[in-house]
């Protein structure tokens, strides 16, 4: 019974679970509780919070399933609902930075906008510890509108009309926030590129 | 002609394949010709190789298990508080 729950679709699945048939619940958490933690830790950045809003994503997913009317993918829907806790979690603590704000070096001074050559430097790789940390430590200075896209499109890999969905803003919004949030975290990475092999 | 600064604000759609065929072309014979240009290019297309090389990280066995506890008792409640069928827990809830 299990392994024929696997192979259905995420809709198939809802409505199994409409119909009463719990383990189609399972497979759908285990199919994006990974995800949706990654998701979440990157907003949030504390584990224990992240977990707790973990929870609260699939448990109001759980008890909405009756209003979710397939008009979108399910997975956009669940996404949407886990950002909208994370969003609401933020503005709680407050603290964004903005894209049109200068861009500081972490000793204060402002970093000039100029391209570097990054051809003598080392592959970019997840291997290459400290140029991850600084990327990281990059999207957690994004003001939450543009940290959303990065996460969502980027690294998640949703497509524009997604991100666009689960964010409610335009498509041309979405292109616009993702291409100004690359060129601050190119910044930021130049930065790091210049200390270190100049 | 196309000016350095159009194809800085172009960069993102010309490496996720959202221009038209003549406009990249265009841009591409640019970039060509212009150092700055495709210097601008080569950093940006490092920095989203690095982005997209982020993975997510399995979740952690804590984290799982909390939350499949709290699913076990979420799911087991529901159905004794309206019964096996969950059709019209919308309107109960």
């Amino acid at each position: 019974m299990i392994e024929i729950l696997k192979n259905l679709s995420d809709e198939d699945l809802v409505k199994k679970v409409r119909e009463g048939n719990d383990k189609a619940f399972e497979i759908l958490v285990k199919r994006y509780e990974a995800k949706i933690y990654a998701l979440i830790l990157r907003f949030i950045d504390n584990q224990s919070t992240a977990s707790d809003i973990l929870q609260e994503t699939f448990l109001k997913v759980y008890r909405s399933l009756n209003n979710f009317r397939g008009d979108a993918k399910f997975s956009t829907w669940l996404y949407k609902i886990a950002v909208n806790f994370c969003l609401m979690y933020k503005r709680k603590k407050g603290k964004t930075v903005s894209l049109d704000s200068p861009v500081n070096s972490d000793s204060g001074e402002e970093i000039k906008r100029e391209l570097p050559d990054w051809s003598i430097t080392p592959e970019v790789s997840t291997e290459n510890i400290e140029l991850r940390k600084k990327l990281e430590g990059a999207i957690s200075m994004l003001s939450e509108e543009y940290k959303s896209v990065i996460i969502l499109h980027d690294i998640q890999g949703l497509s524009n009309k997604e991100v666009s969905r689960i964010l409610n803003i335009s498509i041309p919004a979405v292109k616009s926030r993702v291409h100004r949030a690359r060129l601050f975290l190119r910044e930021k990475l130049s930065e790091y590129f210049k200390q270190t092999y100049d | 002609m196309i000016e350095c600064k159009e194809i800085c604000n172009l960069l993102s759609d010309l490496i996720d394949d959202e221009l038209e065929l003549n406009l990249e072309k265009e841009i591409r014979r640019h970039i060509y010709k212009c150092e700055k240009c495709s210097s601008s290019l080569n950093t940006f297309t490092k920095t989203l190789d690095l982005i997209h090389s982020i993975k997510s990280q399995p979740i952690p066995l804590k984290v799982h298990k909390k939350l499949w506890k709290v699913i076990y008792i979420e799911t087991r409640h529901l159905k004794v508080k309206y019964g096996q069928k969950r059709r019209s827990l919308g309107k109960h809830r």
